[in-house]
């Protein structure tokens, strides 16, 4: 709710303060930080689980695959409940695999599991019954996953499309961005999980995922396919307001500002009756610079594991 | 670094929990620039606050924080009832009554509000009205026969009110408010179930909860947003538009109460009007919102989308 620093969280702030004037350090303020329970913020904010996903020499599998990851991360594609409470699969499955500390009230029981049968989420698939279940890791065990991926078969797409559509109540999603999502979900196996077990998260991904969806985006608008090219806006917009939470600090306030103009004006290509390729001509022009300004303003923004240690402590 | 963000997020769960069946509420950003016309306090947060003041028998404090709910939402049952407590805390018999009166005529099944009321009136020597109002309390509990859920409730208040009647200098004054105004955790569980029962269509259900919500946290624009929600859905479009603009009144960009409040323009076939709510929605969300999607979809659709 929008009436300022105070009141700016409805039930957030106003009972959860005084329900919780005990709590522990948190950053509610920051949507990777709202839906955990954990017994290390700090390390929740600053590393993910490592991606395990295949890359392919098809380059129309591997742009399909990017379209789905970036339909992953976006809550707008759940729509409904979820989309409202700013989670997104990725939420569940952070980078792909697992959340070990994923917590939502009345959908979750221990950390890391959710009812998937809840009416809190679902308008078709409560049961009345609260069994949370373990959340599965999407690079696990090929032998533990319930729904095949057997690309010769349906069975992934007709999951994640009820999924979509019925566990979260989301809107139909384009055939573009639905195949896309399969196609990520499928390219996440065992095999591809080398190196270290967990990754940084910097701004440095977030940037390139809005530069990949926009260019995507605009890809999709080329080849006729409005509703991709919207749905990929929208996550690039949805991206900004995430680094957005990141610069909500003090130091913040020019960084803000340029995350701001840049989604305003994807905002407008978004809703613009005619999207051509030149539509995106001046903001590709702006967003190196801005890439620049919000390289340079990273350490002082809560993607800095200092400033993150700072602001837990001071809430 | 121990984070116990449960706790403090099950209240962000309800700010955003949704009827998922078409669309949903949720708050505005938390970063929104405020409305000129905006509040500058949280009235859900004064609201709690006025709740523990008067736990603690700071009746000035409480009458302090009551009185700013009011600003925002002058005819809300429960704040006036709790400012009534207030100021019968701090013997302002006259101001008690008014907060009362104010109490029942929004809610006449309010009886905590209806039992102080007689009591009151008893101690201000109107035995006309201390009768009146315990006939209202008789009836009530008449119709109920002993089988509704108020039953126990119904024959505390009257005895209570029967025995101030009595011997009216000796009443005593309630100045504690009642466990359910206390208990946030019943709270958040009755909002909860509100949302649960609004996905699965048992509005009238949901209501109920959300008023014993609505208790715990006062004029909170989520609880007033789905409040006018369930009423839309029941065809009372008058009572929810009366709840939209509660809503926005207590958080002037509240996502959820305006995206609603636009489905229902839509409903009435006022398209202009929608598409100012939607134009708003665009402005409050920055980075974009389901909130704003879900009403475009409902504006495109001159209805209730298809999927």
């Amino acid at each position: 709710m929008g009436t300022g620093k105070g009141p700016a969280r409805v039930l957030i702030t106003s009972a959860a303060a005084l329900a919780c004037a005990a709590a522990s350090p948190s950053l509610p303020s920051l949507r990777d930080a709202r839906w955990l329970q954990t017994p290390d913020l700090l390390a929740d904010l600053t590393k993910q689980p490592s991606e395990c996903r295949s890359h392919f020499s098809d380059q129309n599998r591997e742009r399909s695959i990017e379209i789905g990851r970036i339909a992953f991360s976006d809550p707008l594609l759940l729509g409904g409940q979820a989309a409202r409470a700013g989670l997104s699969c990725s939420a569940c499955h952070s980078n792909g695999r697992t959340n070990v500390h994923f917590h939502f009230p009345g959908l979750s029981g221990a950390p890391g599991t959710a009812d998937v049968t809840s009416s809190i989420m679902s308008s078709h698939r409560g049961d009345g019954i609260f069994n949370p279940k373990a959340i599965p890791d999407l690079a696990g065990d090929p032998a533990k996953l319930k729904v095949s991926r057997d690309v010769t078969r349906a069975d992934l797409a007709n999951f994640i499309h009820g999924l979509i559509t019925q566990e979260f109540d989301g809107a139909e999603p384009p055939k573009t961005v639905l195949d896309g999502v399969v196609a990520y979900v499928r390219s996440l196996t065992p095999s591809s999980c080398r190196g270290p077990a967990t990754t940084p998260i910097t701004l440095f991904g977030f940037l390139d995922d809005v530069e990949k969806a926009v260019l995507l985006a605009r890809d999709e608008f080329a080849d006729g396919d409005e509703p991709t090219g919207r749905v990929l806006l929208g996550a690039a917009r949805s991206t900004l307001g995430r680094i957005d939470e990141r610069f909500e600090v003090p130091e913040g306030v020019d960084a803000r500002r340029v995350l701001r103009e840049a989604s305003d004006e994807l905002g407008q290509i978004e809703r613009a009756e005619t999207v051509t390729s030149a539509s995106f001509d001046d903001w590709n022009r702006k967003w190196p610079g801005r890439v620049r300004l919000l390289r340079l303003s990273e350490p002082r923004s809560l993607f800095s594991e200092a400033m993150l240690r700072r602001e837990l402590r001071a809430n | 670094m121990e984070a116990n963000i449960a706790r403090r997020t099950l209240l962000l769960a309800l700010a955003t929990a949704v009827p998922a069946s078409s669309s949903a509420m949720g708050n505005s950003s938390p970063h929104s620039v405020p409305s000129v016309n905006a509040p500058q306090f949280d009235a859900a947060d004064e609201y709690r606050k006025g709740v523990e003041a008067l736990k603690a028998s700071k009746f000035s404090e409480a009458k302090r924080a009551f009185a700013q709910v009011l600003d925002v939402s002058p005819r809300d049952a429960n704040t006036n009832f709790l400012a009534g407590l207030a100021d019968a805390g701090l013997n302002d018999l006259k101001g008690a009554q008014k907060h009362y009166e104010r109490a029942v005529r929004a809610d006449d099944r309010l009886i905590p509000a209806q039992q102080e009321l007689a009591i009151t009136y008893a101690k201000l020597g109107d035995a006309t009205k201390a009768e009146a109002t315990l006939t209202k309390l008789r009836n009530m509990d008449s119709s109920c026969a002993g089988s509704c859920k108020e039953a126990e409730e119904l024959k505390t208040a009257i005895s209570a009110v029967e025995a101030a009647i009595g011997q009216p200098t000796h009443a005593a004054l309630n100045t504690t408010p009642p466990l359910l105004f206390e208990s946030a955790k019943g709270g958040d569980s009755a909002y909860l179930q509100a949302v649960s029962l609004i996905n699965e269509k048992r509005y009238a259900e949901a209501i109920e909860a959300l008023q014993r919500a609505r208790a715990t946290f006062g004029a909170h624009p989520d609880v007033l947003t789905y409040l006018g929600f369930a009423n839309r859905k029941l065809g009372r479009y008058d009572v929810a538009v009366g709840y939209y603009h509660q809503a926005l009144a207590a958080a002037p960009n509240h996502k959820g109460a305006t995206e609603y409040y636009g489905e229902l323009l839509v409903e009435r076939g006022d398209l202009v009007a929608a598409r100012r709510m939607l134009a708003k929605l665009d402005t409050i969300c920055t980075f974009g919102c389901a909130e704003a999607e879900e009403l475009r979809r409902w504006v495109q659709a001159k209805g209730q989308p298809a999927s």
